[in-house]
């Protein structure tokens, strides 16, 4: 029965290959043309830009350029990167300036020296930086099957598709670019592999979200300018490239775990196999003229809910939470994949249109809204669509000679896909550019007192407020730092010393704790303090709906306890990816919708010890916090 | 531009290698061994040589094109071209000389999890009738799995809109590019475009980002504006401090119209207005003083460039551009640039103590002859001091995230 249908569904591709006649396999969505229009949309409907701008008095935005120092990357990343580069599409906004070997010195002739940008650096705008992130999730092709889920468990480490033998997926992995190498450390491909949701966790991944958070931080603590501008640049390597990841996730054949649908004929060349939808969506809209709207501009915010992510972890996009069934429950249960399609079976022409829809859809995995309501387009009939509960076309059929009726996907079905799925996969990348960017909390300051009233909310209740003091060469210093203690209002008075060196500025800095995302953000303040109270106030303010924080949950006591840390006492010593200090938990579904919106294995850091075992400040020149009861709302004695 | 109407075939002329898989060749002459009596070693090693030779020697698949051959023509049509063509300006039908046309082919791999695999990048610049040809495809690149999927040119000519053969600046697929005889008109930069849609539309090359990277700030507050950030200062807010204020350069004092007048002896009036080509921004500032109907040979224009975040090298470059082939002289500064024509005469300079470059142009019934465009040029000069930074004007609350026309 199951060999029958695997033989059914392969009879369908084929038929299916001779009806779409396209060339070329790949994966996914085209990692060079709908990707990046994809990735393009998301981030003119996020609010990144306009909280980088807002962050940095309108001196930074996706279209600063960043540099890269390959001699600060592990030997391993750099060679990723290095290998990235060269593949990446000259034309598709990716291509760095510079890089090892582009600066050859004074004598060398002009030509050589053309895209030169100093020494072995690379050089990108921070937009060219995310776009070069989807191209690094392809580099090696290996790094494709940590784009699925599991078919039958979505929230399992591991996906299997064993609708192939073993020894065939070899062939195609040895086709598709693999190396021994990888089958011996199990990162080829044999029906099985890491899935997504492991991925989100990879510690060990120099792409994966744990590095980005790392870089992040790094991002905003680095002393020296150049080293920040560094890990800014690979923070928005690591954001293109889970983009990549989250977004593939729209594709059915990800999120059912279907990777033998990427192998399908599609044409009559004998290598010419792929994913007929990819090819389709390549093939129709290019990178321009994705489905609405295609203009390079942003759409307004209510449209788009511009700042709000639709779930507070990167889990939680895939997974679901509260309203948002997530990825898994849109992609992989509201649309077939090629092999994920229910067997032929033999209906009677006396059936409903329902009774027979019915009858094709049982014991397949469809979420109960399409199952409810389905309805072949007409019965009896030699040919027509399966359409689900909610009118879309499931999939097409037609009557064989041995009178089974057999489902497949036509082009009329994966552009009800397309249309349904880019944009999708446009919302989430824009919801979690706005979960992993995020925007600064609600702060009031007052320049003259040196004081800060913040309030958290939940995304930074648990949080570390860093005072640093940036000098004219951006070179940044700590001065102070204080530990969120809830959601409540915090006021951190004397935050930074009261004479400051001339064009000074003052940097805040938000760290969350490690394995919560958003990771870290950074606000400049320009203290004019001749013009007194609120001159602090830095940001120009936007109309931009912050993070959903949930209910406010007021601090009782006292003082929150201070110190201050070095920025480069923080975080591990090696580059983030690389040596992880402690192997991810593993987690379950359930763990992930914690209150406190984080998926991640949470690390009590040395801060929060600090803070239950000292509750008086070290040194005197600490920054103090006062949580917002009414008895504490003035600095106390211990300020001094 | 793409069509899914159209038959889609990998082209089998370009594709020596089709059909042969690794396991046929080896699999050939791993049968050929016991006949000939040579161990499976030697068979294997010659099986292998044969599948480097077949594998690394094979030219890449080709995909077939999505565009025309040329307009009102049926001819072969292929991604590897050669492709000409002719840039011209979109308003006046006149050949641009000097834009940068870059010819990216785009290569991907594998066989089932396939993956970008670079380019090859040929650049040329359109002659003095706006004309460029770029050869065909160096397929210098070489493997089994290898195809040509894409070739996509962009041109980049600074004071026009750039110009893509896949895409238009909003964003819609382009179906008028034909590898032959293809017509590419650019239009004028008005100060009502986008910098954030112009870059994000490029997608440069390495050539043109470096071309285009003096309109990176300028996208950033294009962006912010475009996402609705506030950008000027409106009054006082009760409950938050000053907000950050959009600066403007303000050029309009370098040169009032009554020291145009005192100097040519024109007595009608002037329309002080801005120059729509280049965005005004803190750094730049073009100023138009217009004869009020007269013709354009009336008319007196100056930009000024003070601080540009760039320095003053991509300044230079637009004199250069705009004024080729002139010899620097000392006629203003120790860098001044003299163009004269029987239409237009044209004097920059650089002042490098201040950080300012200046390019006039005046009409040549305005300016009768050159020497008095310089001494206009010298008004200018001496009036340095008095340029300054301005707020930007306030804009209105954006309803639609598109920035409002003439906030720019």
């Amino acid at each position: 029965m199951r060999a029958g249908r695997r033989i059914a569904r392969w009879l369908g591709a084929l038929g299916l290959g001779a009806a779409l006649v396209v060339p070329t396999p790949a994966t996914a969505w085209d990692p060079s043309t709908t990707h990046l229009g994809m990735l393009e949309r998301s981030v003119l409907d996020s609010a990144m830009h306009l909280r980088w701008m807002e962050s940095s008095q309108l001196q930074r935005g996706l279209f600063s350029p960043l540099r890269v120092d390959p001699a600060r990357l592990p030997e391993a990343t750099r060679r990723l990167l290095t290998r990235a580069l060269r593949r990446v599409h000259a034309a598709s906004g990716a291509q760095a300036m510079g890089g090892p070997g582009a600066c050859p010195g004074a004598s060398a002739p002009e030509v050589t020296r053309a895209h030169c940008v100093e020494g072995d650096l690379w050089e990108m705008t921070a937009l060219g930086w995310l776009e070069l992130g989807v191209v690094v999730e392809t580099v090696p092709a290996e790094r494709l099957l940590h784009h699925f889920l599991d078919r039958q468990e979505p929230t399992a480490a591991r996906w299997t598709d064993d609708d192939l033998p073993r020894a065939m997926l070899r062939a195609k992995h040895a086709k598709a670019g693999g190396t021994v190498a990888s089958r011996a450390t199990g990162g080829a491909f044999e029906g099985s592999g890491r899935s997504a949701l492991a991925w989100l966790e990879d510690a060990r991944d120099p792409w994966a979200p744990p590095a980005l958070a790392e870089h992040l931080r790094r991002a905003s603590l680095a002393a020296d300018r150049d080293e920040r501008d560094h890990h800014r640049a690979l923070a928005l390597l690591c954001m293109g490239a889970l983009l990549h990841v989250i977004q593939d996730l729209s594709v059915p054949a990800h999120a059912r775990g279907d990777i033998s649908a990427m192998f399908l004929p599609l044409s009559e060349h004998a290598r010419d196999r792929g994913l007929p939808l990819q090819e389709l969506a390549r093939d129709s809209y290019g990178r321009a003229g994705l489905p609405n709207p295609v203009a390079l501009t942003p759409r307004a915010a209510p449209e788009v809910n511009r700042g709000i992510p639709r779930a507070p972890t990167l889990r939680a996009h895939v997974l679901g939470h509260g309203q948002w069934v997530g990825l898994w429950g849109e992609a992989g249960r509201r649309y077939f994949s090629e092999s994920s399609l229910p067997a032929a079976r033999a209906l009677d022409d006396a059936l409903s249109p329902e009774e027979a829809a019915s009858r094709l859809l049982e014991g397949a995995v469809i979420d109960a809204t399409e199952r409810e309501g389905a309805r072949l387009s007409a019965w009896p009939a030699e040919r027509g669509y399966l359409l689900g509960g909610s009118g879309h076309a499931l999939a097409a059929f037609r009557r064989d000679d041995q009178g089974q009726t057999r489902l497949w996907l036509d082009r009329h079905v994966y552009r009800t896909q397309m249309q349904q799925l880019i944009p999708l996969g446009v919302d989430v990348g824009r919801s979690v550019l706005d979960l992993v960017v995020a925007t600064w909390p609600t702060m009031e300051v007052d320049a003259a007192a040196r004081s800060i009233t913040l309030t958290p909310g939940a995304t930074w209740k648990d949080a570390t407020l860093l005072v640093m003091v940036e000098d004219t060469r951006g070179t940044r210093e700590a001065v102070a730092e204080a530990v969120m203690q809830g959601e409540g209002t915090h006021r951190v008075v004397e935050a930074w010393p009261a004479t400051l060196a001339e064009d000074a500025q003052v940097v805040l800095v938000l760290r969350n704790p490690a394995g919560v995302m958003p990771a870290a953000v950074e606000q400049a303040l320009e203290l004019r303090t001749s013009s007194g109270k609120d001159a602090g106030s830095s940001a120009p303010r936007a109309p931009v709906p912050k993070v959903r924080t949930g209910v406010t949950r007021p601090v009782r006591g006292g003082k929150v306890p201070v110190r201050t840390k070095a920025p480069g006492e923080e975080g591990p010593g090696e580059e983030p990816g690389e040596e992880p200090s402690e192997e991810p938990e593993s987690k379950t579904p359930d763990n992930d919708k914690t209150a406190s919106g984080s998926s991640e294995p949470k690390t009590p850091p040395d801060d929060e010890q600090a803070a239950s075992d000292s509750p008086e400040p070290e040194t005197p020149d600490d920054a103090k916090a006062v949580g917002d009861s009414p008895e504490s709302k003035t600095p106390s004695s211990t300020s001094q | 531009m793409p069509s899914s109407s159209r038959p889609s075939q990998l082209s089998p002329r370009a594709c020596p290698c089709r059909g042969r898989t690794w396991r046929s060749a080896l699999g050939r002459t791993v049968g050929l061994s016991p006949v000939l009596g040579i161990g499976l070693g030697i068979g294997l090693g010659i099986g292998l040589g044969t599948g480097l030779t077949l594998g690394l020697g094979c030219s890449p698949m080709v995909r077939p094109a999505r565009f025309a051959s040329a307009r009102d023509r049926v001819t072969d049509v292929s991604l590897r071209g050669p492709f000409d063509g002719q840039v011209v300006d979109e308003t006046t039908a006149e050949p641009i000389q000097g834009a940068v046309v870059v010819g990216v082919w785009s290569y991907d791999e594998g066989d089932g999890l396939s993956t970008p695999s670079g380019s090859e990048v040929i650049e040329v610049k359109t002659d003095q009738a706006g004309r460029y040809r770029l050869p065909a495809a160096p397929m210098r690149k070489r493997g089994r799995d290898l195809r040509l999927v894409s070739f996509h040119m962009v041109i980049y000519k600074r004071g026009y809109v750039g110009y893509r053969s896949d895409r238009r600046l909003d964003g819609t697929p382009r179906t008028d590019f034909t590898l032959r005889h293809n017509r590419v008109s650019l239009r004028k930069w008005q100060n009502t475009d986008s910098h954030a849609q112009h870059l994000v539309f490029l997608a440069a090359p390495a050539t043109v980002i470096k071309l285009s990277s003096w309109e990176r700030e300028s996208a950033n507050l294009d962006l912010y504006r475009e996402l609705g950030g506030e950008v000027a200062s409106p009054a006082p807010q009760e409950e938050s401090g000053p907000q950050a204020t959009l600066q403007l350069l303000d050029a309009r004092a370098l040169l009032p119209p009554e020291d145009v007048r005192r100097r040519t002896g024109y007595t009608d009036a002037f329309d002080v207005k801005e120059l729509g080509d280049l965005a005004r921004t803190h750094f730049y500032h073009g100023v138009h003083l217009q004869a009020v109907d007269r013709d354009e040979v009336w008319d007196v224009a100056y930009r000024v460039w003070k601080d540009p975040p760039g320095g003053l090298a991509p300044v230079i470059e637009t004199f250069e551009a705009t004024l080729p082939q002139v010899p620097i002289t000392g006629e203003i500064t120790t860098e001044t640039w003299v163009y004269d024509t029987d239409k237009v005469r044209a004097v920059a300079f650089l002042d490098r103590d201040r950080t300012v470059g200046v390019l006039l142009t005046c009409g040549a019934m305005q300016c009768v002859d050159i020497e008095t465009a310089i001494i206009l040029a010298g008004f200018v000069y001496e009036n340095l001091d008095q340029l300054e930074l301005v707020d930007a004007p306030a804009a209105p609350e954006p309803a639609s995230g598109r920035p409002p026309e003439g906030t720019r």
